[in-house]
């Protein structure tokens, strides 16, 4: 729910209530009043009548008419005793509503010429009952009017109030922390929209300096590494030329020589996981997938050879993709190298380019748990020492760099990689 | 043959120098930019290595200049930035070859013997290491003027052998020769065992014993007849 639907859903529901209240209180107040303003009327009424009947001793008192708005009774001393002045609401049969009406009644009593009477009075209530349904009526039109309001003025304050804010969102949703440009924030007049968008600006910015940082970094190692290595590796290559090499003198050689060899590799894969992360693969082409795993799949026929493994190559049809040539030359190559590498002896390597994907499955040696972390830096599967844990690092970069997708999946024993363009 | 080494990093520089005199070479230095210019002004060399980041100046503008004054010159770009833009540039300015640091030295022997055996013998294309004599334009091999047939990589694998005879060559450096780059894993280097057994083959057939021997497991060293 937006913030602002629910604050104007919270004030409106405080706003019912109050105007609810506020109904019964105006109704309350009023009624009071008119009650008040009967009652009054009513204490007029009996002076007027107990001034006609003192104005007129010698006229017999007698029950009025039917048209009359009072009753006279006589009543005996003990009755009259206990008889106090009170005004009370009765309920009266009324002739044009043909209904039951609440009434207002004064009852009182008076003594003439010795003998004791009730003088009752009654006057409409309908008045006051029409009243609190008039009330009732605006209350409820006023509530509904403001409830159309808020919801108006919602509407109105998500459209040009709170637009800006929007803006920012939806380009901060979008934002990765490589993008080349810097986000275009929206100018607001609004304070805490512009210290937000400030805020956003001055933290994006600050992250993309500390990302490009952190990736020249890497790139920048990785090139004052590669002359010390050179050198060692060139001098490792110097001292195996001398004939009075000692047995166990070669062997410590080559023992360094295989590290510095597994360093040098380490450092090149890095080199290039840089590369391709800084982007520096600029100029793409198309490629013809079909023509470069095939040519691959020649190329590594020794390998394959030489594991004694039957590779199997399945085009069905031509994938061309618009990449860099030498970046679909790694892919692919990794692909295969790490089939080649992983499948055991004997087993059979299937490469397949259908519908838009490249997909090698090759004989698995044990089911893997999370297949899917395979994709990341230094995480290896094998038991061969030799792996950097790289090789599928670097196709899952170069996936992200063009937008392909990269799976892995485990149909029964065997394992498979597939790339969909 | 006379040689000159531009590199801005002393260790390299030192090593490489050690290496090319090693081979008969007489190697001079250079590791800035403005020694480099002077050299070049100065004295004829039949083979210039250039690093492209100097201190003091690009290294393709060195290039330029030695195109200019002494096309005879061989050059080879030695460049650790290994970006296919500076390959370009530097191949359209007159560089024979580019090699990316780092390399193998034996790789660097064999590329500047093939520069030099163009310049040298005005395109003459033909090493001959005793009985065997190979035509590096045809890409073909003949032992006693019988041709051999070989395989492309049987090809590439020989013409190291043969550019770095008496040498050991690390297995590393003759996999990377044949199938290129293996900047992205380290593989154990058996199959080398059964391409050269393979490359044996193709030659005894012809009745001729191609002596490579492995040496302590690290590499392989070629023996010629001679």
């Amino acid at each position: 729910m937006r913030l602002l639907t629910r604050s104007t859903l919270i004030s409106a529901l405080v706003f019912f209530m109050a105007l609810i209240a506020s109904g019964f209180y105006v109704f309350d107040q009023v009624s009071q009043e008119v009650k008040d303003e009967i009652d009054e009327e009513l204490q007029n009424r009996k002076l007027e009548i107990l001034a006609s009947i003192a104005a007129h001793p010698n006229a017999p008192i007698r029950q009025p008419g039917l048209a009359t708005d009072f009753q006279l009774d006589t009543i005996k001393a003990a009755t009259y005793a206990a008889l106090r002045e009170h005004t009370e609401d009765i309920p009266m049969y009324e002739l044009v509503e043909k209904e039951y009406e609440p009434h207002r009644q004064l009852v009182t009593r008076f003594i003439h010429k010795g003998t004791y009477y009730r003088l009752r009075i009654h006057l409409s209530l309908l008045d006051l009952e029409d009243m609190g349904e008039v009330i009732a009526l605006s209350t409820g039109a006023v509530i509904a009017s403001l409830l159309v309001l808020s919801f108006l003025l919602n509407f109105f304050l998500q459209q040009r109030l709170w637009r800006p804010f929007y803006s920012t969102l939806s380009q901060l949703r979008t934002f990765t922390i490589d993008q080349a440009d810097a986000l275009r924030l929206p100018t607001s007049s609004v304070h805490e929209f512009t210290e937000l968008n400030q805020t956003i600006a001055w933290l994006t910015t600050v992250n993309q300096r500390a990302y490009q940082h952190q990736k020249q970094f890497v790139e920048n190692a990785s090139h004052e590494i590669q002359t010390p290595l050179a050198i060692a590796l060139h001098q490792t290559e110097q001292l195996i030329q001398s004939p009075a090499l000692t047995t166990a003198d070669a062997q410590a050689l080559d023992l360094l020589n295989q590290q510095l060899e597994r360093l040098s590799a380490l450092n090149r894969a890095l080199l290039l996981l840089s590369k391709i992360d800084n982007q520096q693969f600029g100029e793409t082409q198309t490629v013809d997938l079909v023509a470069l795993v095939r040519q691959t799949v020649d190329e590594y026929e020794f390998m394959a050879e030489h594991k004694g493994l039957h590779v199997q190559l399945l085009t069905m049809d031509d994938i061309d993709v618009l990449a860099s040539e030498h970046l679909m030359a790694v892919l692919v190559r990794n692909l295969i190298r790490n089939a080649l590498t992983h499948t055991p002896a004997g087993g059979t390597i299937t490469v397949q380019v259908a519908s838009r994907s490249v997909q090698i499955e090759n004989t698995a040696t044990r089911r893997l748990d999370q297949p899917e972390t395979l994709f990341g830096r230094f995480v290896k599967q094998s038991d061969t020492a030799q792996s950097l844990g790289l090789g599928l690092a670097i196709v899952k970069s170069i996936c992200d760099r063009y937008g392909f997708t990269p799976s892995i999946t485990q149909p029964e024993n065997r394992f498979r990689i597939a790339i969909q363009f | 043959m006379k040689l000159l080494l531009i590199e801005d990093e002393p260790g390299l520089s030192q090593t490489i120098s050690q290496f090319l005199q090693s081979q008969g070479h007489i190697c001079e230095t250079a590791i800035t930019y403005q020694q480099a210019d002077e050299k070049i002004g100065v004295y004829a060399y039949d083979c210039v290595l250039i690093d492209l980041m100097l201190p003091g100046g690009n290294g393709l503008a060195i290039l330029k200049r030695l195109k200019q004054d002494h096309p005879q010159t061989g050059a080879i770009i030695i460049s650790a930035k290994d970006s296919l833009d500076d390959k370009l540039a530097g191949l359209d300015l007159g560089a024979d070859d580019y090699l990316p640091k780092p390399f193998h030295l034996a790789e660097l022997n064999s590329r500047i013997k093939s520069i030099l055996r163009r310049m040298k013998f005005e395109g003459s294309t033909s090493l001959d290491v005793g009985r065997m004599r190979i035509d590096t334009e045809a890409r073909t091999v003949f032992v006693d003027e019988q041709p051999i047939s070989l395989n492309r990589k049987e090809y590439d694998l020989l013409l190291l052998f043969a550019t770095n005879k008496n040498r050991v060559i690390k297995k590393s450096a003759l996999a990377e020769h044949v199938w290129g780059d293996q900047a992205d894993q380290v593989d154990s280097y058996d199959f080398i065992y059964s391409q050269l057994k393979n490359l044996r083959k193709r030659f005894s057939q012809a009745g001729y014993e191609l002596d490579i021997q492995t040496v302590y497991g690290i590499g392989y060293k070629f023996s010629p007849d001679c």
